[in-house]
């Protein structure tokens, strides 16, 4: 009886969820049907509508990112694209996207050669997917764990000591674990107090937050630049490449981390 | 008398003078008159009784020796019956260029006026290494070098490597020389002096050799013609025989090893002319090649670079030309070609690829079509010249205009040829979606292996203490427990069991309980009792009733539960 109540009241729930996941994938098909048909507008629309229910995934970045190219939006292109590959670091199809539209850009920065370790670093951080390395680590801790243990109940059972083995074994994982936790910590911290923006139409960038203040220099359609910090989500103090501060209107940006 | 005095004095003083002069000489002697090509022998000058004799000899022997060492000069001062003797010598370390019969000619020495001239010297080299020269009664040589050329007759121009073999029948402990870097007629593109050669043995007139290829030679010839390649030396230090019962007995004290100089005969070689009709494509390239021809693009934009690149990979001498000139349009800017090399010197001459980086940048719109790219070497395999031809596609350079955008501005060939691309076309479905302000590093998922962890760490740590907490607590445990246990092991009795078993359960559960409890048999009168029963009991078991066990049984628990009560 008791069973019988539960079902009841499980049942409609679990039919009114999958009737909203039914709903979203309907409204999916639909923004690609009028992206197929070459109706960009419509299919943004559609998308974003998706965005608006809170829920996000890579593919709907990613398709908002073609829908923006389309219309030959391409700061907002790249700014959706980035978006997508925050959720999906290492997948192709958004990189060649991305790399498409990075010959697209009029500002372009060749930066002088770094020291190759470094170079790597912020490569292997950039592309970094923290969600798997977190899982990594834990399957690394766990069968740490399960090693030591085993050796202890072993050893306790047979009378016999494989002290080295055991020192090595765990060395070994332990360096693992803590060298691949440095670099998680390290790239988490990077991406969560990184607030990354791309210009999305030419802007001049000022030496104040001011209309009248000096023009320090323009930056174009799709470049990216770093929030340094902003002043009541209407004035940004920005960062490019580094050496070039100054202050923009926030309504040139479009925010990659949300 | 006196007049007779004075005659024999001078007589004497005249012989004195004569004796003098005829002990001032010159001689010259070699250590060896009759020697094997492969030896090095002395030449030495011996100035006897000759102040401010020479310190060197312009010995003018290169044709037929050369010299390897020297000179050397020594100085001997002594005195017999009262007259004194000096001689100083010059030595030379030379080495036969050729076998037969050589006469040293006579030299001459003008010193204070006086003029002293050896005789001429004659000397038999001999050709020792093959054992078919051997006259009778010779021995082969336990140690000795052989010039292995790999051909008599090679091409001008082409790279060949000759080795140097050495014959031993002694343990080489090691071996020198001094590097080759320039000879008439050649390029030296190589000497190597092999660390580690590889070895294979061969019986040699009834004798066991060693042979190793210990270094080589590779050159390629800049003019035709018959060429010697001379000797070359080498020093071998080999191990002495243990003729010494311990090392004491050694005058080297230890050390172990003596040096040899011998020396790698020189050798002819046929340099023959390359035949004619090459054509305007030969450069000079000898050996065997194939060539692959690429263009990065064959749509480029105006006043932009376009690569040609042009492959060549096989083996022969490809240190020694270049890719032929090649004219292309007024209407292309040409840069020098860019080489890129990536050959090395295999056991006979240079293998590998080459290519040739053209950049053509084009001044003005329009298609242009190329002439075949051409390049012809002589083939060593065939003996012929042999051409490569490979065609060009066309290049159709665009003008700013012709592109769409207005992202043009400084885009490079490989810029172009992307924008040439197309995005990718968008995703089908969601796969999985997460919240807006989704968070990696908070989501609870990527964390299950950490808490699977944390509590088999927790497990880990519990079982541990308990198990140490344990072992230190056994006694106590098993004193708590007594009682528990002994009720165990009476509870494990069955009425099937034989009386023998049921009489060892009993006894072992009673015992286990006294040990658990540390008790001493003789604290209960009743526990003796027990024990005597059951050693009486275990003369005879088969006899034993399980009515007799059973109340064995009950006294044994009837007695541990009065202990348990005190």
């Amino acid at each position: 009886m008791k069973r019988l109540m539960i079902i009841c009241v499980l049942l409609p729930l679990f039919a009114f969820s999958s009737n909203i996941i039914n709903e979203r994938e309907q409204h999916f098909k639909q923004g690609i049907s009028a992206y197929a048909n070459e109706n960009y507008a419509l299919a943004i629309e559609l998308f974003h509508q998706l965005e608006a229910e809170q829920l996000v995934s890579w593919e709907l970045y990613y398709n908002l990112g073609n829908c923006y190219y389309r219309q030959a939006e391409l700061g907002r292109a790249i700014q959706y694209w980035e978006k997508a590959k925050i959720l999906a670091p290492i997948h192709s199809d958004i990189e060649y996207n991305l790399s498409i539209a990075r010959e697209r850009l009029i500002d372009k920065v060749v930066l002088p050669d770094t020291f190759p370790l470094f170079t790597w670093y912020n490569t292997m951080q950039r592309y970094l997917p923290l969600n798997i390395t977190i899982r990594i680590i834990g399957i690394f801790l766990m069968l740490f764990v399960l090693i030591l243990g085993g050796y202890r109940l072993y050893a306790r059972k047979t009378e016999r000591s494989y002290k080295g083995i055991c020192i090595t074994l765990g060395s070994l994982f332990l360096s693992v674990i803590l060298l691949l936790t440095i670099v998680t910590i390290d790239t988490a911290q990077k991406r969560s107090h990184e607030k990354r923006a791309v210009i999305l139409e030419e802007s001049v960038i000022l030496s104040e937050p001011a209309d009248d203040a000096t023009v320090l220099f323009i930056l174009h359609e799709g470049s990216t630049i770093l929030i340094n910090k902003d002043i009541e989500n209407e004035w940004a103090n920005i960062s490019y490449f580094d050496d070039k501060i100054g202050w923009i209107r926030m309504k040139y940006l479009g925010k990659i981390e949300s | 008398m006196v007049i007779r005095r004075r005659y024999f004095t001078s007589i004497f003083i005249f012989c004195l003078m004569i004796s003098g002069l005829w002990a001032q000489r010159v001689t010259l002697t070699a250590s060896k008159t009759t020697f094997s090509i492969q030896e090095q022998i002395q030449l030495v000058f011996t100035f006897e009784n000759i102040k401010n004799s020479p310190r060197s000899v312009d010995l003018n022997l290169h044709n037929n020796f050369t010299v390897i060492g020297g000179p050397y000069s020594s100085s001997n001062y002594s005195w017999v019956n009262g007259k004194a003797t000096s001689s100083n010598k010059i030595i030379y370390d030379v080495i036969a260029k050729k076998t037969g019969k050589i006469k040293i000619p006579a030299y001459e020495f003008s010193i204070k006026n006086h003029v002293y001239k050896t005789s001429p010297l004659f000397i038999t080299v001999r050709k020792t290494a093959d054992p078919g020269s051997l006259t009778e009664g010779q021995e082969m040589p336990s140690i000795y070098m052989e010039t292995i050329l790999p051909k008599d007759r090679v091409y001008q121009g082409e790279t060949f490597t000759l080795y140097y073999h050495l014959y031993t029948a002694e343990q080489v402990v090691n071996y020198t020389t001094n590097p080759i870097s320039t000879m008439d007629g050649f390029i030296v593109d190589r000497f190597s002096l092999h660390d580690s050669p590889s070895s294979s043995k061969k019986v040699i007139n009834g004798r066991e050799y060693l042979i190793a290829g210990i270094a080589s030679l590779t050159l390629t010839p800049t003019e035709s013609g018959e060429f010697i390649l001379p000797a070359k030396p080498f020093r071998i230090s080999v191990k002495r025989s243990g003729q010494y019962r311990s090392k004491w007995e050694d005058p080297f004290f230890g050390n172990t090893s003596k040096n040899i100089n011998i020396v790698a005969p020189a050798d002819t070689l046929t340099v023959l002319q390359l035949p004619s009709g090459a054509g305007a494509a030969f450069t000079g390239a000898i050996g065997d090649f194939t060539m692959h021809v690429s263009m990065d693009s064959t749509l480029i934009q105006e006043n932009q670079a376009a690569t040609l690149r042009v492959n060549l990979i096989g083996h022969g001498n490809m240190d020694h030309f270049t890719f032929p000139e090649q004219t292309f349009s007024d209407d292309f800017e040409l840069f020098e070609p860019k080489v890129k090399n990536a050959y090395r010197l295999s056991d006979q001459d240079y293998k590998g690829q080459r290519t040739w980086e053209y950049v053509l940048i084009p001044g003005k719109p329009g298609t242009y079509q190329f002439n075949d790219m051409v390049f012809t070497y002589f083939s060593l395999s065939q003996e012929s010249y042999k051409t490569l031809r490979m065609p060009l596609k066309e290049i159709r350079v665009i003008s700013y205009n012709e592109l769409e955008g207005d992202y043009i501005s400084g885009l490079s060939p490989d810029e172009v040829r992307l924008l040439s691309q197309d995005i990718r076309f968008i995703q089908m479905g969601e796969k999985h979606q997460v919240h807006l302000d989704y968070n990696t590093v908070r989501d609870s998922r990527n964390w299950v292996w950490y808490y699977l962890a944390l509590a088999m760490t927790a497990f880990v740590v519990v079982a541990e203490v308990l198990l140490a907490f344990r072992n230190k607590n056994r006694n106590i445990i098993r004193y708590k427990n007594a009682l528990k246990t002994a009720i165990m092991q009476f509870r494990k009795i069955h009425t099937d069991q034989s009386a023998e078993e049921i009489l060892t359960q009993i006894e072992t559960g009673f015992q286990t309980y006294l040990s658990d409890k540390r008790i001493a048999p003789d604290r209960y009168p009743e526990i003796n009792d027990i024990l005597k029963t059951i050693e009486t009991y275990k003369y005879a078991p088969s006899n034993l009733s399980h009515a007799v066990l059973d109340s064995l049984k009950n006294k044994a628990l009837t007695i541990i539960e009065e202990i348990e009560k005190a």
